[in-house]
């Protein structure tokens, strides 16, 4: 960071300055740090501005009082900003999703320090859990804990998944490597046996988990996980419905999508004639095949399921 | 003087006095502004936008010009009078230890939340560097969730306009479920309690006065059932689920709501207020679930069938 604006380094000030001066003395390096404030602009801004604010009639008694020695730091008289800028709304909602999405995925360590922190946040900022509600999907607790482990002791497991297809469920060998969240859930990348590839699994489908003592056979390669999901098995199809329907295809992990006049283009993968099925079914008379080798017979599908109801 | 020296005593001078003061009080209590009077009014709107854009609230309050040293007022003249309200600017501190600013610090680099920046963590007192590889993802934004939050906090009415309805809400909840944050209340112009999707919501939201109404609790959305936001007549349907898909239909109902059959499949209770979305639910599982109950529901799906089905013959 070579110049930082006016704005950006008073936002920095008037957050380190009461931290300052309740500490006593503090190292220029400490307060660069926690402050993100390079050295430099620091020293010069406490030097040469903050030396000379106040209010009037800027004698001695109302300017804030900097000493710098060496290089230690102490502040008084800042009274003006003896407490540091309410946080915003957004921030406390976004620090609270943050810390709960972490508490969810962290419950097996010590998450103590975790929960008492968030328990004061709410506290502090009057947002009860009845007022601010952050849920992460209904992972079971157990699971993650499982695949974690499992994931550390680098031992493949055995699951049970209820596949992306709506209702398939299929056994698999995985070996869980990275967890990450996506749209309010938690998935799991792992080499799967079953594709003989890597997979992502979303944790809330996962029925079971049983801990192997099988090593795992593959070194998952760093990096982000992508969208390589379960789903990615089947051929391509792409498809054309009103826009009207977007969000059947919310949650779903599509290759492409685009917005054409009044109507969604959707790249994705055929996983299963079931699961092409069920998005026909749900798009309704206006949505079209627009190329595909799998095409599914959606008037067969329309009136297999309305036979349910003779 | 340098624009930061200039915003921090105007900063502090705000904060500093009991009264609301003109820009003319100011201008003369900081000093470091042009000579130009255009110039002065350009370069002090400006820093004011500087404040406000930091998150400051500046009060502004009309006051009796009373002129200064080269202009005298007129008679009767009122002028716009700035004072921050120390209870404004500071929030109480949630006394948080090392290690438990710490933790924030890190779920905050494990769960990267959109527009969340470190200065949220400067309010907090710094933190050191927190480094993560173990998982990634995020959550969306939560600017207009934010205004949502704040109404809340401080009991302020909300309006602004969903699905082409202009709402007044007394918001009670805000819920982040399924990546998407909402906000629950009681809808005035409804009398009733309502969920709204907050990045459904049409257009800028305005804050009534504060204090206007008392916490009511709001029906929790813990899990968000899409087949209950809406305006409609209240249908109770009854749908049965086959064994096979019986695990992932209980993942948005509660177990009050589920009846769990001998073979393993399921029939639950659902209060429909918006039949679209309760159709495009049941049809996920395609042919293994069967909505038992009411009639009119079942004879909408067979309609809706007949034409899809008509539609790709």
């Amino acid at each position: 960071m070579s110049r930082i604006s006016a704005t950006d380094r008073m936002a920095r000030l008037i957050a380190a300055i009461p931290w300052i001066a309740a500490q006593g003395g503090v190292s220029i390096a400490e307060i660069s740090e926690r402050f993100d404030y390079p050295q430099s602009v620091l020293l010069e801004d406490l030097e040469t501005v903050l030396l000379f604010v106040g209010v009037p009639p800027y004698t001695p008694d109302t300017l804030i009082d900097v000493i710098i020695d060496d290089d230690m730091v102490w502040i008084h008289y800042a009274d003006w900003f003896a407490r540091p800028m309410r946080l915003s709304g957004s921030e406390i909602l976004s620090l609270l999703a943050a810390g709960e999405a972490a508490l969810a995925f962290d419950k097996a360590e010590d998450a103590g320090a975790l929960a008492r922190g968030l328990a004061k946040l709410r506290l502090s900022t009057g947002s009860s859990e009845e007022t601010v509600d952050v849920s992460f999907g209904s992972v079971a607790t157990p699971t993650l804990v499982q695949l974690r482990e499992a994931s550390t002791a680098q031992r493949c497991v055995d699951i049970t998944y209820q596949s992306f297809s709506s209702n398939e469920r299929s056994e698999r060998r995985i070996e869980p490597a990275r967890f990450f969240l996506e749209s309010g859930k938690w998935y799991v990348g792992a080499f799967c046996h079953v594709a003989e590839a890597e997979r992502v699994f979303r944790l809330d489908r996962i029925e079971a988990a049983v801990e192997t003592d099988v090593a795992f056979t593959k070194a998952m390669p760093d990096g982000e996980t992508t969208g390589t999901f379960e789903l990615d098995d089947g051929p391509e199809i792409t498809i054309s419905a009103p826009v009207r329907f977007a969000h059947v295809f919310e949650g779903v992990p599509v290759r492409q999508i685009e917005t054409v006049d009044d109507h969604l283009v959707v790249t994705l993968s055929a996983s299963s004639q079931r699961w092409i099925e069920q998005l026909f079914l749900r798009l309704g008379p206006e949505a079209r095949v627009l190329d595909g080798e799998l095409v599914p017979d959606i008037a067969a599908a329309a009136l297999r399921v309305r036979g349910r109801y003779a | 003087m340098s624009k930061l020296e200039r915003l921090l005593k105007l900063l502090a001078v705000l904060l500093d006095t009991n009264t609301p003061l003109t820009a003319d009080d100011l201008r003369q209590r900081i000093g470091g502004y042009p000579d130009n009077r255009a110039s002065f009014r350009r370069a002090f709107e400006r820093d004011k936008d500087d404040l406000r854009g930091m998150g400051v609230v500046i009060a502004v309050e009309r006051v009796a010009d009373t002129g200064n040293m080269d202009r005298v007022a007129e008679a009767g003249a009122m002028v716009d009078a700035y004072i921050v309200h120390r209870d404004d600017y500071a929030g109480q501190d949630p006394g948080l230890e090392p290690d438990e600013l710490a933790a924030l610090h890190l779920a905050a680099a494990l769960v990267r939340v959109e527009q969340l920046g470190e200065d949220a963590f400067w309010k907090l007192g710094g933190a050191e560097r927190a480094e993560t590889d173990q998982v990634g993802g995020s959550v969306p934004a939560a600017d207009v969730a934010g205004q949502f939050y704040t109404a809340i906090i401080e009991r302020r009415p909300v309006s602004f306009t969903y699905r082409d309805v202009e709402r007044v809400l007394e918001g009670s909840r805000i819920s982040f479920v399924n990546g998407h944050w909402y906000i629950s209340g009681f809808d005035q112009t409804r009398g009733a309690t309502r969920v709204f999707r907050i990045d459904r919501v049409e257009d800028d939201i305005s804050l009534g006065a504060p204090g206007s109404y008392e916490l009511q609790p709001a029906p929790g959305p813990e899990i968000i059932r899409t087949w209950e936001l809406g305006d409609e007549e209240p249908v109770d349907a009854v749908v049965t689920i086959a064994a096979t898909a019986a695990l992932w239909a209980s993942t948005n109902l509660r177990d009050d709501e589920i009846d769990r059959h001998p073979d393993g499949s399921v029939s639950v209770r659902m209060k429909v207020r918006n039949r679209q979305a309760f159709r495009d639910w049941v049809l996920t599982f395609v042919d293994a679930a069967t909505i038992d109950s009411p009639v009119e529901l079942r004879s909408e799906m067979v309609e809706w069938l007949d034409t899809v089905a008509e539609a790709h013959a």
